[in-house]
């Protein structure tokens, strides 16, 4: 049940046709877990916390830097040198007391990763490698939890909603896994900020039951040309993560 | 010729080339896709795509993006991960 401040506070959703109070109290009592807190998680753990998801799981195991700052919007320069998952947790709360931070300090490995994921209904992707989004990617479908993947470089960013059972995972729309070259990916703020806020539509969508996800297409935005793609992405009949699973 | 494309982003279009190069086919596919794959002033593939001409990454090939193709050659076009966040 919403409080008359909570009706006040999300109006302007409410007030959206298909939305109403009825998909407001399903934000509320949902569970989203924001993996990784830096560029991608900044935005959309901001807009999943102001839209009044009623709690998040956030997981980080990283400190706020200099260099963070040109795109991770939660962190100002009195929080250099904090853990991210601490000035965001306080900070979110800032923005909405309604709602409930769960912080981890942790790495996303193996041994934790199941533990991690437990209870959340969406996991939006944060992260800022390959190895923990496959990782994660395969969790999610073991656990059926929907997956909304975001990765961003330079002027590029994509974005798909893997919803297992139904899409392609993660491994089946990257077959071939480059090898992490650079130790730090060249990043203007505004792509992650882009590719985040689609994220935490993605995610709304999924929680709040409206509109159509982008589940089994993959979106791609190049800033520099200001072009989209927008394609069909097809279910790898020998995907050894959704196959196996199926 | 046509030339079948391997894609992770377009299915695997059949693409009739006149010229098959391998220019000539990311420069159709990227009319068909509406999406720019690679600079045709600087030569450069855009960051976000690998070229493959029979599994050899395209800068390995001695011709490079001028690589002729010949009947039963194996173009993929692949889209990579973003991997940063």
């Amino acid at each position: 049940m919403l409080s008359q401040k909570e009706l006040d506070r999300y109006y302007r959703q409410i007030i959206f046709p298909e939305f109403g109070e009825r998909r407001q109290e399903k934000l509320k009592n949902s569970h989203v877990l924001i993996a990784g807190i830096g560029g991608l998680g900044s935005l959309s753990s901001i807009y999943l916390a102001r839209a009044g998801v009623g709690h998040m799981t956030i997981v980080d195991n990283d400190y706020v830097e200099l260099s963070d700052l040109n795109r991770q919007i939660l962190y100002q320069d009195e929080n250099i040198g904090e853990r991210k998952v601490d000035s965001a947790h306080k900070r979110l709360l800032g923005m909405n007391p309604y709602i409930e931070v769960t912080p981890i300090f942790a790495k996303i490995q193996k041994d934790n990763v199941s533990d991690i994921v437990k209870g959340a209904q969406v996991v939006v992707d944060g992260l800022d490698n390959f190895e923990t989004r496959f990782l994660l990617n395969s969790v999610c479908v073991k656990e059926n939890i929907p997956f909304v993947y975001g990765g961003i470089d330079g002027f590029n960013g994509a974005i798909s909603t893997i919803i297992p059972g139904k899409t392609p995972c993660l491994a089946c729309l990257f077959k071939r896994i480059p090898k992490e070259e650079k130790d730090f990916l060249p990043v203007f703020g505004f792509i992650p900020g882009f590719i985040a806020s689609l994220q935490s539509m993605e995610a709304i969508k999924l929680l709040a039951n409206i509109g159509i996800p982008l589940a089994g297409k993959l979106l791609l935005f190049d800033g520099k040309t200001g072009e989209f793609l927008l394609s069909n992405v097809t279910k790898d009949k020998d995907c050894t993560v959704c196959q196996k699973n199926e | 010729m046509i030339v079948k494309v391997k894609t992770n982003f377009f299915g695997q279009p059949e693409l009739e080339i006149e010229n098959p190069t391998l220019r000539n086919i990311l420069l159709e596919l990227s009319n068909r896709t509406k999406f720019s794959i690679f600079n045709p002033v600087s030569n450069e593939i855009h960051g976000e795509f690998k070229v493959y001409l029979n599994g050899v990454e395209y800068e390995d090939l001695s011709h490079g993006i001028d690589a002729e193709l010949k009947e039963e050659d194996k173009v993929e076009v692949t889209l990579v991960v973003l991997s940063g966040g």
